[in-house]
């Protein structure tokens, strides 16, 4: 029986909570204390390692501010030419894994991280803590159990989303759908449906996946299509029952089953910037909110939401953190060779910071900048009484766009607008191009339906509902004097027909959709169907 | 109904299950555990129930004991799952043993092969089993209950966790109980009118809730353990109340003849209660007694605690205090290991002070920043392992830490404050009763710490000052032992001589640090037994370097243990770690560069002496002293060299000045050299000789070119400067300490042997056999070589004019090996 199991066998709840989650009784020095003495055995490993030495320079730092003052900020490119080859002969310790990065990766094919035998063992200490906290309804209370039932909807290993999971079984005894080394084998469609598939007849405790996926379920059973066909598996189904009561109780009020009726789930654990757009409609057809965490392929588990759903709170023991104010990134982003200066953790306060990290335990991103933007949105809890700085996530670096110099548009603001406007759009896409000298946000979206839809009344609907969820956005149009906002329908399927394509190339899953923001004219041109695009 | 007391019990135990089952039902979360020990708490309230109703529709009792039975086998499927869980295996023969149960049911409720008829007479279930009760149903259920249980004990055996122990030994308990009762209820019969299985069932049930619901369980043993021996006083009360009842019966049956009646019962009434009064006290004391006996822990434990602070107050040794405290509390709480950490006032790290149990050549320490330290110092309460392992404040322990930690084994950290201020760590390991340390453990180890806080602090604080006084004192006789001395090699003596009579070392070494990078060794002490497997003077294996290097690059003490787990057998060898347990390489760093290292060995590591802290921090200071001593020796030697360098350049430039062939010194000193080795003069006067041939002119660089080279004789006052030389020789020299044998050879190369030579007219053995042998070879070299005013003679010639001379102006023993040894 694995650790966790263990403890709950033996009824330590208590203890289970304090291990896992103990670090929001934290106060702030003890927060600081924490990080600042990891740091110093961070610094002792790099400078015993090659590639340490080469990042920190000839001088080894013996204080925190030595380490801030000498070491200077980095990016991947100060390690893809050793990461890539997968060297280990320069890190500070033996990896036991290496995962890449299952976004847009720049510059790079992957961004490859190695994980020590600790942060490996820390990814699947932050899983626990994510399903204890995404079960929880109140502080200390563990409603985890050995073999609890996981539906997986995350990309497999070596996608850094595969090696948490795979670092979770390792610690807590779950059963995961699909079971995870047969998963690795499949496609992403088949590997999802074989889970949902075991889900029927298992039931399910814990989805960790995407919020989108959720959505999806849930809508496909609100409008019928997802409803479930009778057939000798669903019969030795151990959730039978609870699906007939579902089933006739529905009937009878003449509406259709959501994914609610059928499963309890204790916990949800997604990711992303969808998953704080979705958060109302995954509690509406799954029961349950969705906890929210960020996490990285190169700096491991960073933050995650309490059991109240609403800031994140860092993880003391996973990265050095230091954050870069706005006002330094932005003259930054102007100068390259500007050195912009950071924070720390305890000299937070509200406001949009770039997070730069140093790894722990014998890791080698050192001052690395992953190119993500947090907004601090209070210096406590005060309604769960944590005392350590709350944030979200705000926006990657590269998808925020800027229109006419000051108004800052992120991804989450277009897709909430979005959300609260009437359209029943299927996927968009968002871009600043310049016409006639005048700054435009272009977004350009598939709608579900076929209706005819004036275009006009499309781009008044979104200049409307951004100008609620984004104030910089509403000033800006007031100051410019004419609506900022273009908009394009794409032809049905247009996104379909892009993926296809993708996929018959052998892009990679993370590239077989085009990103919602900035996305390049190349693929632009193949979401238009070999249309030019302006800017 | 007649509420019989079978019927009372069924009843009760009915409702004992009930309760179970919502218990268990109810408490979160569920495990599996929890879920097939529901399984069979509902087996087991059929059972119940089915028992009662065959009290009750005694019409229909065949039914009902049919169906009891029923209960009875299904219970077997749970116990078989819930061992076969406690082992982590997976039940692949689940449901082949339902399967058997289920035709055990079927056997059992449609046929009468199991169960022929049963009903109740007064008060009695009554049954006829048919033959085949035992093949088919109890021989195979017993295994499995037996297999069970055997696999609970296996598990028992495995396990490492004492609680996990205690609560398989509950289960053990359980199933035996339930096993055994079944047992004697077929072997004896009578016992059926009691109803003995269902208390024992109930019992078990209770046994297993308990175990599965709770974490901390009581320990088992020692609540049978207790329960037993608090039972002997009664038992003898009992018995010794029976004797005299049956006794004074006995004598009045006998003398007054009285038949037994009311007056017995009068009699036994009064003969308790005086037995109970004379008892009373009796049962009192033997209870005492057995507490002393038998659970000395918490007997002792509070007048542990008076002796300790009356006796710890008397003593202002550190090490006697804390040895008296260890061996107090760990005899009393029956603990295997305990150890002191004490704070070092200086660096402020927290030393291990003294211990029980630990691996002597143990040798640890907590930092100022150290999480514990932190965590003591802000709560000022105990701490156990595993609350360090589950507290957020730890995880900033650093592996190297960690791996400390876990290495002592050590369960519960308490701290030692003195007015807000920790000045120490009192830790103790595991109980040998292997239970964890409860609140009272806590709270009593707490009081020790507090009581002895002072007393501890006290004696640190004297022990600190003496320390200080024995390291100034030692200090102060290092230094004055150094001033003393200009030669590198005394220095160094000196030096590994006092550090290892001062610091209480097994051996004491320096290596110097080569220009090649080696490591030279330089000095031993003791050198007796030791100088050859040491290897002094010779360079140090390469293994070795590695460890070397990394203290004169850390620059400070490094401390490495024969049983560290790094050390490779080949590396050990390297350190000479057979001749020590425990070695310290101290770097002896200059001012610009480090000279090399003073390595100390030490066999016998007591209290991680002599490299604690207090140890590191002396042998540092030697260190030092040292080193200033080394470089001023050196800087000395540097001059000597230097000025003896000059001095050679002068003798060179004499030779080039005067009229000799250019190698003339050098050739005088090889002669000489080889005439004294002829002669059998130890080393040292070989080298005063082949100095003294090289500047035996130095002294000619006071006289004059024109009286140096003038062809014709010299006047009488140019012979008076002439005469000079070999006394300013002498001066030049004399400052050279490496030189100051060679002064008085150069100072007597020109006197004679009947007595008339100069400048002090020595003669015979008064003068210097050094200068003896130089004015026989400064003879022989001025007639071979040719001069200015002459032409040069043989060999022949040369010795022939020697002999001429010898016993006049030559030492003929002199002349005489010369002409022996020199051929040509």
């Amino acid at each position: 029986m694995k650790p966790i199991s263990t403890l709950i066998e033996q009824g330590r709840q208590k203890e289970i909570w304090t291990k896992y989650l103990g670090y929001l009784d934290l106060n702030i020095d003890e927060f600081m204390d924490i990080q600042e003495r990891l740091l110093l055995e961070q610094i002792e490993l790099l400078g015993n390692s090659m590639m340490g030495r080469m990042l920190m320079g000839d001088v080894i730092p013996s204080t925190i501010e030595e380490f801030r003052e000498i070491v200077p900020l980095t990016t991947y490119k100060d390690y893809n030419k050793y990461l890539d080859p997968k060297r280990t002969d320069v890190l500070p310790r033996e990896p036991v894994a290496w995962a890449h990065t299952s976004g847009r990766s720049g510059d790079f094919r992957w961004k490859w991280a190695p994980y020590s035998q600790k942060m490996y063992d820390k990814l699947g200490e932050s899983v626990a803590a994510s399903m204890i906290m995404s079960s929880c309804t109140k502080k200390g209370e563990v409603l985890i159990e050995p073999f609890d039932n996981v539906l997986v909807g995350t990309a497999p290993k070596p996608y850094f989303s595969g090696e948490i999971t795979r670092s979770a079984r390792e610690l807590m005894d779950l059963k995961f759908f699909p079971p995870l080394d047969l998963g690795e084998e499949m496609e992403f469609q088949e590997r999802i449906q074989y889970g949902f598939k075991m889900a029927m007849n298992e039931g399910v405790d814990f989805f960790y996946g995407l919020a989108s996926f959720l959505v999806g379920v849930g809508e496909r059973f609100e409008k019928g299509s997802g409803s479930i066909k009778l057939s000798s598996d669903l019969l030795k189904s151990k959730i039978l029952g609870r699906m007939l009561r579902a089933y006739i109780t529905k009937r009878m009020r003449g509406e259709n089953m959501l994914p609610k009726d059928i499963w309890k789930l204790k916990g949800i654990m997604t990711g992303g910037v969808d998953a704080s757009i979705y958060k109302d409609q995954i509690e509406y057809y799954w029961g349950r909110k969705p906890l929210e965490g960020y996490a990285c392929t190169e700096g491991g588990s960073i933050c995650m939401q309490s059991w109240n759903y609403q800031g994140m709170t860092f993880f003391p023991d996973v990265n050095f953190l230091e954050f870069i104010p706005h006002e330094e990134h932005k003259k930054s982003k102007k100068d390259p060779e500007y050195n912009p200066k950071t924070v720390l953790y305890n000299e937070l306060s509200q406001g949009v910071y770039e997070l730069v990290f140093t790894n722990f335990h014998g890791g080698i991103f050192t001052r690395y900048r992953v190119g993500d933007l947090f907004e601090i949105i209070s210096e406590r809890d005060e309604e769960l009484n944590i005392n350590l700085p709350q944030s979200r996530f705000y926006s990657r670096d590269s998808d925020i766009i800027n229109i006419a110099g000051f108004a800052l548009i992120t991804e989450t603001d277009i897709w909430n607008a979005l959300e609260n406007t009437e359209l029943d759009y299927y996927e968009w896409v968002a871009r600043k191009e310049m016409i006639n000298n005048k700054s435009y946000l272009h977004i350009f979206i598939e709608l579900n339906t076929m209706a005819r839809v004036n275009i006009t009344d499309v781009e008044n609907q979104i200049s409307t509902a951004l100008r609620e969820v984004n104030s910089d956005y509403l000033d800006c149009e007031e100051m410019l004097g004419y609506k900022a906002i273009k908009a394009t329908l794409l032809n049905p399927g247009a996104f379909g027909v892009y993926m296809d394509y993708q996929q018959s190339h052998g892009a990679d899953l993370a590239h077989t959709k085009p990103p919602h923001m900035k996305p390049t004219s190349d693929q632009m041109k193949r979401l238009l169907g070999g249309k030019k695009v302006v800017g | 109904m007649i509420l019989t007391i079978n019927i009372i019990i069924t009843i009760l135990a009915t409702l004992l299950y009930i309760g179970l089952f919502f218990v268990v039902a109810t408490s979160k979360p569920q495990t599996e555990s929890k879920r097939i020990f529901r399984f069979y708490i509902m087996a087991m309230i059929f059972w119940s129930v089915a028992a009662l109703l065959v009290y009750v529709d005694q019409a229909r009792s065949l039914l009902w004991f049919r169906m009891m039975s029923l209960g009875g086998l299904m219970t077997v499927v749970p116990v078989f799952r819930f061992s076969r869980a406690t082992i982590n295996v997976r039940n692949y023969w689940d449901i082949a043993i339902l399967i058997y149960i289920l035709f055990c049911i079927g056997l059992s409720l449609g046929t009468d092969l199991v169960f022929e008829s049963a009903y109740v007479e007064g008060g009695v279930i009554i049954s006829e089993f048919g033959d085949w009760l035992i093949p088919l149903v109890m021989a195979p259920g017993a295994a499995i209950m037996l297999y069970s249980l055997a696999t609970m004990i296996r598990s028992y055996r495995r396990s490492h966790d004492p609680i996990e122990q205690n609560r398989l030994l509950y289960l053990i308990l359980g199933i035996g109980a339930m096993l055994l009762a079944s047992t004697l209820g077929n072997i004896i019969p009578s016992l059926g009118q009691y109803p003995v299985d269902i208390a024992t069932n109930g019992i078990a049930a209770v046994l297993f809730v308990y175990a599965i619901l709770r974490y901390q369980l009581l320990d088992i043993r020692v609540v049978i353990r207790q329960g037993l021996v608090y039972s002997i006083p009664t038992i003898i009360i009992g018995t010794a109340y029976f004797l005299v009842i049956n006794f004074t019966l006995n004598l009045f049956n006998i003398y007054a003849g009285i038949e037994v009646g009311i007056e017995i019962f009068i009699l036994s009434l009064l003969v308790a209660v005086l037995t109970a009064i004379v008892a009373e006290p009796l049962r009192v004391r033997a209870q005492r007694v057995i507490d002393i006996m038998f659970f000395r822990e918490k007997y002792d434990s509070w007048q542990m605690l008076r002796d300790l602070s009356e006796r710890v107050a008397r003593v202002l040794d550190l090490y006697e205090i804390t040895d008296l405290i260890l061996t107090e509390v760990t005899s009393t709480l029956h603990i295997e290991t305990a150890a002191f950490f004490l704070k070092d006032e200086d660096t402020g790290i927290f030393q291990l002070t003294s211990h029980v149990g630990l691996d002597s050549t143990f040798n640890t320490s907590f930092r100022a920043g150290h999480p514990l330290v932190f965590w003591l110092t802000t709560n000022n309460k105990p701490i156990t392992a595993e609350e360090m392992d589950v507290l957020p404040q730890f995880q900033s322990m650093w592996k190297s830490e960690k791996q400390a930690i876990d290495r002592m084994a050590l369960d519960l950290y308490i701290p030692i404050s003195v007015q807000s201020q920790l000045v120490g760590i009192f830790t103790l390991g595991t109980k040998k009763s292997e239970l964890a340390y409860n609140d009272e453990d806590k709270q009593t180890l707490s009081t020790v710490a507090n009581q002895t806080a002072v007393a501890i602090e006290n004696a640190r604080l004297f022990t600190s000052e003496q320390n200080r006084r024995k390291e100034i004192d030692t200090l102060y006789d290092l230094s004055h032992q150094l001033v003393g001395s200009d030669d590198l090699d005394t220095v160094l003596t000196r030096v590994v001589r006092h550090t290892v009579e001062n610091i209480h070392v097994t051996y004491a070494r320096i290596l110097t640090k080569e220009i090649n990078g080696s490591y030279k060794c330089r000095a031993i002490f003791p050198e007796k037994n030791l100088e050859t497997p040491l290897r002094l003077g010779k360079i140090e294996s390469i293994i070795a370097e590695h460890y070397y290097n990394w203290s004169l690059k850390k620059g400070q003490s490094i401390v490495i243990d024969i049983t560290s787990p790094e050390l490779e057998k080949e590396e050990k060898e390297a350190l000479f770690l057979n001749h020590a347990s425990t070695l310290c390489l101290c770097p002896l760093r200059g001012l610009d560069d480090n000279i090399g290292l003073l390595v100390l060995g030490e066999f016998d590591i007591v209290r991680g002496e002599p490299f604690s802290t207090t140890g590191l921090r002396l042998i540092n200071a030697i260190a030092d002293y040292a080193t200033s001593a080394i470089q001023r020796v050196m800087l000395h030697e540097q001059l000597e060299e230097n000025f003896l360098q000059t001095v050679v350049s002068l003798a060179n430039a004499m030779d080039a000045r005067d009229s000799y062939t250019g190698d003339h010194s050098q050739r005088m000193a090889d002669l000489a050299t080889r005439v004294g080795r002829e002669m059998n003069l130890p080393e040292t006067d070989l080298e005063a000789i082949h100095w003294a041939a090289i500047l035996h002119d130095i002294g000619k660089i006071g006289v004059p070119d024109e009286i140096l080279n003038k062809k014709g004789p010299l006047t009488k006052k140019e012979w008076s400067i002439m005469q000079e030389h070999p006394l300013i020789g002498a001066n030049i020299v004399a400052p050279v300490k490496y030189l100051s044998s060679v002064s008085p050879l150069i100072e007597a190369h020109h006197e004679k042997y009947d007595g008339t030579g100069y400048p002090n007219g020595l003669s015979g053995e008064d003068i210097p056999l050094g200068s003896r042998i130089i004015a026989v070879v400064d003879a022989y070299v001025a007639i071979r070589d040719e001069r200015i005013y002459s032409d040069g003679h043989t060999h022949e010639e040369a010795t022939a004019e020697l002999r001429r001379c010898s016993g006049t102006q030559f030492d003929p023993t002199v002349v005489h090996i010369f002409c022996k040894t020199i051929t040509e």
